[in-house]
């Protein structure tokens, strides 16, 4: 949360200082900034609206190496949280797993859950460890293990935080990521220490980024990509019906166990099938195999029915601001249905985070 | 694309056009224009060769009354397939410009490369002696074992060679070529060298005394004759100058001369009669020649007749054995013995009671008697015409060469005394190509510093030019490295030899490497016995096993075979993401050659100056000949050899602009500023001089790490760099 904090103000502060200079070289970059946000709403508009995503974190020896401060798995671990709380915000149906890769094999420490305390919990007890012997082949291994018990209509991608210089493989790689691609599983790495040129070709073939930051904070930066669902041309696209129900929130007084992850809750949610209790919707019925979600979330995924690009409109008139309620003066946007009128920076808070039009609503 | 400079249309065949190639054509042009030699210095992977035949052939085109004929020389078989390709490339975008030139470009090789006999190729190593027995004049057409291919080579060449369309005909294209029509490829190759416009071959056809006295006769004033790779042109020069002799070959020569002498004592009319005819044309060319002039073909009267011949050869051997055999003695009490080539000669006439003119001959008459006799099997008579072209050498040339007697300590066997006759002076085997071409240009990714060669093989170059890269992000990063962590320095110095202290902070180095390059790594060192003295002191210290945790560990070797498998193995385990590092020597087969383009090679690591061993005799009588004659101090010349090494090293990692690569000197003598100035420009300027030069391995690293992260970042190559056709 802190670090939120950080780039707001952060954001605040530029848009003060931005004012003072040049107030027209502001309205450009928050244009450039809304034509962006805009391109990612719209790859956002994917149809597949569920997705699946590992995360394989390489604790080998090598990210021990204090190149970034304090060391290369510590970076991963701070900005990894605030990575997933807005990857499961912006992907409502969307569940995270949790994998480490250790001497030439890789370990599932959670399974897909959405449950941001619960991974933020597991994520806190990764320690490095001092043997060397990262191995790619072992992960996508794992990778499909875990895959296999995930639905079809699902989009599933890996992310790969790898600290190591090579990949040293027991198995064979190439097979690995063969299997990966006809599975349709989509393969991304950000890696600590350069151009590993296998995995580039891997993360190529199956339509995934390989990244490569060059200090903490672009490492913050880059991570966020991966929030919002990347164009996947291998995709096979399998639609099934799919059972769903709305659960039943209780709070309780006494203490009770949750089926989904075996832990005391006090406030969870009641399967409408079976009346098992789970804690952290959208997830798989652990008893029933329903798809437990919330309305509000289902409302959100399927955002393009109500949100659409705003156009902007620059009549050079005053307007109030629909979103904020202060004033716009030169440039600003309305949306299409609701026929309000928007300040830029609401525009694009709009679109990049509430994917829904408060007009509209 | 296509483009003018100056009157000369040029067409390349890449859609784009770097900056430095167009400077590199016109500084060929220049040369060209002036009819003169040139030296020119471009860095490697940019297009060298390319740009190079593009223009020359442009210019054979257009200016057919300048220039006729284009020579162009490898170093190795692989590079001259290579450059065969790129011609045809040339010559295909030349086609596609509605061109019609009418070229023709031929490889040619040895017997070995170019036979498709069944029964003469399997031989290997034998493969030129079989091929002589089958196609020597003497032997009769159609009886025994004769070459088809021959035959029909003899019975058709000039038809079938004015046949053949004007192309490029490689290596394997004349032998599929042969194979279709069974004429022999090898003498296919070269008639057709005499007539094709463009011609690939090794540098030997030029240098070596022996094989370029074959092909002078046909010789055009007005060739350009280029040199690709020249930067070790000098040593070639000198190898082929220089003549080994020990006990078994001179035992042998005495062998080969017993064979030959019962040849002749036995009285089959025949053979008698062709000596006869022998002697009466020899004594016929005397008569024909106008007094006073030299001319090779006159054998002295003491040599004429064949036994003569023979027991002049009988006692010129005998007197080498007995200097080889004083000096022996001698040598067990110091480590080499010099002669002056003066006094040496008149030792040996002493002895043997042998003259001048004589010894001068006694190659070419040797031949003569081979021929006679109908002998072919040229291999077994090495030693004999081995020992001819000592003496002839011994005799022709006073300066540059020096006799010495040293131990053998090339092939491992410590007793046996070796004979050498040095030669020093690499001008000498260049002289006759400079005469003879109108234009020789000099090539090469790393000549500096560039007024060495004039000096060295005594030539007045018109253009001597060492062309820069520009670069779009520093795609490559040398560092220097002089201290480990713990401030001691970083040196392979004859006196730090046994310092334990130096090879650990050398292996830590390593270890730090191996951890933070990705893909492929190539480390460089002195020597073998460096590396074997290094390799065990890792050992021990079990820095080879972390090393070979991090990446698959593999060793150069002295065995060709052995090396090009490990070679193999290691772009195997670059192409899986494992890894590799190889380590190897900054002189052997590595260093020069092969290309690690790509993620083959991230970064070279050059440990230890690789020096020349300036004890070694030869090389100091050198350094003292190259002091006497052209001014040039023993410590420049090693610097100068060693540095033109370690960039040719370092040089393998960069193969083209979307490259890039760390290059690492780890040496604390790689700092001083006469090393500095010896480094070809294009490295030397991005020397990142307050960043990395004399810096501590544990700095280098961190440089390292971040080289490797901003290299990783997408990237495109500016548009002002390359020219196309638009921005012409």
């Amino acid at each position: 949360m802190e670090l939120e904090g950080n780039t707001k103000f952060n954001e605040y502060e530029e848009k003060i200082r931005n004012h003072q200079v040049n107030g027209h070289n502001y309205q450009q970059d928050k244009l450039h900034q809304k034509k962006e946000s805009d391109a990612q709403f719209l790859i956002a508009q994917n149809p597949l609206i569920m997705r699946n995503l590992l995360i394989i974190i390489d604790i080998t020896r090598s990210s021990k190496i204090g190149d970034f401060k304090p060391s290369r798995l510590a970076v991963a671990l701070q900005f990894l949280p605030a990575f997933i709380e807005q990857f499961l915000e912006c992907n409502p149906l969307s569940q995270i797993g949790i994998a480490v890769a250790e001497e030439y094999r890789c370990k599932t420490i959670l399974d897909f859950t959405s449950s941001s305390v619960n991974i933020k919990q597991y994520l806190s007890t990764i320690h490095s460890i001092n043997e060397a012997g990262f191995s790619m082949a072992a992960c996508l291994q794992t990778a499909l293990h875990v895959f296999s018990t995930t639905q079809l209509h699902a989009q599933s991608s890996i992310l790969v935080v790898t600290t190591s210089t090579y990949s040293d493989d027991k198995l064979d790689l190439n097979e690995w990521s063969e299997k990966c691609k006809s599975a349709a599983i989509q393969i991304n790495v950000i890696s600590f220490t350069g151009s590993i040129n296998q995995l580039i070709k891997i993360t190529q073939a199956t339509d995934g980024q390989y990244l490569c930051p060059l200090n903490e904070f672009q490492f913050s930066q880059e991570i966020q990509k991966f929030v919002s669902p990347q164009e996947s041309k291998n995709h096979m696209i399998i639609t099934q019906l799919v059972k769903i129900g709305f659960p039943q929130k209780l709070i309780v007084s006494q203490p009770t166990l949750c089926q989904c992850h075996l832990e005391i809750v006090y406030n969870f949610y009641k399967c409408p099938v079976c009346y098992s209790k789970v804690c952290s919707p959208p997830l798989l019925c652990p008893i029933c195999s329903t798809w437990i979600v919330l309305p509000h979330q289902i409302l959100r995924s399927d955002g393009s029915n109500t949100l659409g690009v705003f156009e902007i409109t620059n009549d050079g008139l005053d307007h109030v601001c629909s979103g904020c309620l202060e004033p716009t003066t030169v440039i600003h946007s309305t949306c299409e249905r609701c026929k309000n009128f928007f300040c830029l920076d609401c525009d694009i808070l709009i679109h990049s985070k509430f994917k829904v039009c408060p007009g509209c609503a | 694309m296509k483009f003018i400079i100056d009157d000369i249309e040029v067409i390349f065949p890449y859609k784009f056009l770097y900056k430095e190639q167009l400077e590199y054509m016109q500084a060929l042009k220049q040369t060209l224009d002036e009819k003169g030699h040139g030296i020119l210095e471009m860095p490697t992977g940019t297009g060298k060769t390319v740009s190079l035949l593009a223009f020359i052939l442009a210019y054979l085109a257009q200016r057919p009354n300048t220039i006729k004929k284009l020579i162009y020389c490898t170093r190795t078989v692989v590079e001259m397939e290579k450059t065969l390709e790129e011609v045809r490339l040339v010559l295909k975008a030349r086609k596609a410009e509605g061109l019609n030139d009418n070229f023709t470009a031929v490889g040619l090789s040895s017997r070995r490369n170019l036979c498709i006999n069944p029964d003469v190729v399997n031989q290997k190593d034998r493969v030129d002696s079989e091929c002589r027995k089958r196609t020597a004049e003497w032997v009769k057409r159609g009886q025994g074992e004769t070459c088809i291919f021959y035959d029909n080579f003899e019975k058709s060449a000039k038809e079938f060679i004015n046949n053949l369309p004007n192309d490029v005909y490689s290596l394997s294209d004349l032998r599929k070529n042969g194979g279709y029509s069974m004429q022999c490829p090898y003498y296919t190759a070269r008639e057709m060298v005499k007539k094709a416009n463009i011609v690939v071959y090794n540098y030997l056809y030029l240098i070596d005394p022996g094989i370029s006295s074959l092909l002078s006769k046909d010789y055009i004033k007005e060739s350009v004759v280029v040199f690709d790779e020249a930067h070790n042109i000098d040593d070639v020069c000198i190898e082929a100058y220089t003549v080994r002799l020990n006990k078994p070959i001179l035992a042998e020569a005495i062998n080969n001369l017993k064979i030959v002498e019962t040849q002749i004592q036995s009285e089959t009319n025949e053979i008698q009669n062709r000596l006869n005819e022998e002697y009466k044309k020899l004594i016929k060319n005397l008569e024909k020649k106008p007094e006073g002039e030299l001319n090779q073909l006159v054998i002295p009267g003491q040599i004429r007749k064949a036994r003569n011949f023979i027991d002049f050869m009988k006692r010129v051997i005998n007197s080498l054995r007995k200097k080889l055999k004083d000096n022996s003695e001698a040598l067990k009490t110091s480590h080499a013995i010099l002669h002056h080539t003066k006094s040496f000669t008149e030792e040996i006439q002493k002895e043997g009671n042998l003259d001048i003119d004589s010894l001068k001959q006694c190659g070419e008459r040797l031949n003569l008697l081979l021929n006679t006799l109908q002998i072919s099997e040229t291999d077994k008579f090495r030693p004999l015409s081995t020992v001819a072209q000592f003496v002839m050498f011994l005799v022709q040339y006073q300066e540059g060469f020096k006799v010495i007697f040293q131990s053998n300590n090339y092939e491992g066997t410590l007793n046996e005394k070796l004979m050498t006759l040095a030669c020093f002076d690499s001008s000498l085997a260049m002289k006759n190509i400079f005469a003879s071409f109108q234009s020789v240009i000099l090539t090469s990714g790393t000549m500096s510093p560039i007024d060495i060669y004039p000096k060295i093989l005594d030539f007045r170059p018109v253009v001597a030019k060492s062309i820069d890269i520009e670069l779009t992000r520093n795609s490559i990063q040398p560092i220097i490295v002089t201290m480990s962590e713990d401030g001691t320095e970083l040196t392979s110095e004859f006196t730090f030899r046994n310092n334990e202290d130096v090879s650990r902070n050398y292996g830590n180095f390593l270890l730090e490497l191996s951890e933070n390059v990705p893909d492929g790594l190539i480390v460089f060192m002195p020597s073998y016995s460096r590396m074997e003295e290094w390799a065990r002191q890792w050992q021990k210290d079990k820095y080879l096993e972390q090393i070979s945790k991090n990446k698959v560990l593999l060793i150069e070797s002295k065995d060709v075979n052995e090396t090009s498998q490990k070679l193999q193995q290691y772009r195997k385990c670059c192409d899986v993401g494992r890894g590799a590092a190889l380590f190897s020597i900054a002189r052997g087969k590595i260093a020069e050659g092969i290309d690690f383009e790509g993620h083959y090679g991230r970064c070279v690591a050059v440990i230890g100056f690789p020096a020349l061993n300036s004890k070694d005799t030869l090389i100091l009588e050198r350094c003292k000949f190259l002091e006497e004659k052209f001014k040039i101090t023993k410590n420049d010349f090693i610097e100068f050899d060693a540095m033109r090494q370690t960039c040719q090293c370092l040089g393998r990692v960069l193969r083209g602009k979307q490259d890039y690569g760390i290059m690492i000197m780890a040496d604390k003598r790689f700092a001083q500023k006469s090393k500095l100035q010896k480094m070809p420009r294009w490295i030397y300027k991005q020397l990142d001089q307050s960043r990395c030069l004399n810096i501590t391995s544990e700095t280098a690293i961190t440089v390292v790490r971040d080289f490797f992260r901003q290299m990783a970042q997408p990237f495109k190559i500016a548009d002002n760099s390359y020219f196309t056709q638009d921005t012409l």
